[in-house]
């Protein structure tokens, strides 16, 4: 008999069946394999995905909380299609609540966390540089990082609520060919060096007026029409 | 085998998970669901008349908004928060209250901006009458705020931690009435008359770091 071997994703002590198939589902619909405005059935969930109803119900309920999915009535859930002026509302509060916590971070990071942050954030500026894309799992580290911190759990919850959202949002818009990267190369250079001098207000400016120096960006995804104009 | 009386029956197109979580969103606010209770799927699904799903489905809601707590395999409860948690959740909450209202004061009507001097006019007069209404004054106030500013992203932001900290606001009015609710309702009238969206920022703002002990320290007088 074969010898199993150990599933990344497998449920681990105290940690819950619906997280598991949250994180799963976040992932596809990032990358794509779940498309914006796809509509899903719960049989077809619970097929791919391996498990039982409830926790897909209640990975559907959280993400639907976070205004990626929206339920509909007789098991079927739609992914979002937001609109352009959605698009643009997600991105300048997402960032905003990202300057919260990580301006409450910066003097309580250990030398050892700010290491990291540094690291991961010299790392991002050579991805840009290069005219790549990030990796998704540094980022999703350092703002963990960032939050344990900031050490504090509603800032935990207005992340939670916000970040999923606007990194699918700002990740299709890449996926279509549209990003700011200069602005993203000078954003990453400035933050690393307000990090590295602990300059804590300095990192909440720069994040918070992030969204402000993205003019030409937000233009290109408005005239894209992948963020369909509402009237 | 007796035929279930529901006792809560979903309107049309609203999902019965959130009919069960409003329910208990009340039970929680007005005490019924005490601080610090464990919460116990059959006898929410006996006292709420549905099916364990929706139970469920509303309890994760609630973790996601901060009021109750799931510990895996162990126990589900409402929230018994420290007072550190309430500075925090306080402190937070403010912070975003900041930016609703800088959006709201930048995108609001003439007759939005009438509308809220009649709020704020409404709230002084009760506060006038009774201090300890403040917290709930305060949410009048905020609930316009958020609807004016016609934001889906800070409206799904205010419900996060919004009934936390309305919950926070509530405990701490417990022991004591506000000092400065007047000065606060004052300024947010100003800023809003004026079309003022940074001076709107800032009356939360300097709230907010205008040492969060303060209110807890007024709570203690």
């Amino acid at each position: 008999m074969p010898v199993p071997r150990p599933d990344q994703s497998a449920v681990t002590p105290r940690r819950l069946l619906r997280d598991v198939v949250y994180e799963k589902m976040l992932a596809a619909v990032m990358d794509g394999t779940i498309e914006l405005g796809e509509r899903l059935n719960d049989d077809e969930l619970v097929a791919w995905l391996g498990v039982s109803r409830t926790p897909v119900r209640e990975a559907i309920a959280k993400l639907a909380d976070q205004a990626i999915l929206e339920i509909e009535a007789n098991r079927y859930t739609r992914v979002t299609a937001p609109s352009y002026d959605e698009f643009v509302d997600t991105v300048e509060v997402g960032y905003h609540v990202w300057s919260l916590y990580a301006e409450r971070a910066v003097p309580a990071l250990t030398d050892e966390q700010l290491q990291f942050v540094l690291g991961v954030l010299d790392a991002r500026l050579a991805t840009f540089e290069a005219r790549e894309g990030e990796d998704p799992v540094a980022l999703d580290d350092m703002n963990a990082t960032l939050l344990q911190a900031a050490g504090s759990p509603s800032l935990v919850r207005l992340s939670a609520a916000s970040g999923p959202r606007l990194l699918v949002l700002v990740r299709r818009a890449a996926a279509a060919g549209h990003f700011p990267w200069e602005q993203a190369e000078a954003f990453t250079r400035a933050l690393r060096d307000a990090f590295a001098e602990r300059r804590a207000d300095e990192v909440g400016r720069l994040v918070r007026e992030q969204p402000s120096t993205w003019d030409d960006f937000f233009e290109a995804v408005r005239a894209s029409g992948l963020y369909p104009e509402r009237g | 085998m007796p035929v279930p009386t529901p006792t809560v029956a979903p309107e049309p197109r609203r999902l019965l998970r959130d009919v069960v979580f409003d329910k208990m969103l009340t039970a929680i606010s007005d005490g019924t669901l005490e601080l610090g209770e464990r919460l116990n799927d059959d006898d929410l699904v006996a006292w709420l008349g549905v099916s364990r799903t929706p139970v469920r489905e509303a309890i994760a809601k609630l973790a996601d908004f901060g009021l109750v707590e799931i510990e895996a395999n162990r126990y589900t409860r409402i929230i018994q928060p420290t007072e550190d948690e309430i500075e925090d959740t306080i402190r937070s909450s403010t912070e975003l209250r900041a930016l609703i209202a800088r959006r709201a004061v930048r995108v609001m009507t003439a007759a939005q901006r009438k509308e809220f001097a009649k709020l704020a006019k409404e709230v002084r007069a009760t506060f006038a009458k009774d201090a300890g209404a403040y917290p709930l004054e305060f949410q009048r106030i905020i609930a316009f705020l958020v609807a004016a500013a016609g934001s889906p992203a800070l409206t799904r932001m205010e419900q996060t931690v919004g009934a936390r900290a309305a919950l926070m606001l509530r405990l701490l009015s417990g022991r004591t009435g506000w000092t400065d609710g007047d000065a606060f309702t004052d300024r947010l009238a100003e800023a809003v008359a004026a079309g003022d969206a940074d001076a709107a920022f800032a009356v939360f703002d300097q709230a907010a770091f205008s040492d969060v002990d303060d209110y807890l320290a007024g709570a203690q007088d």
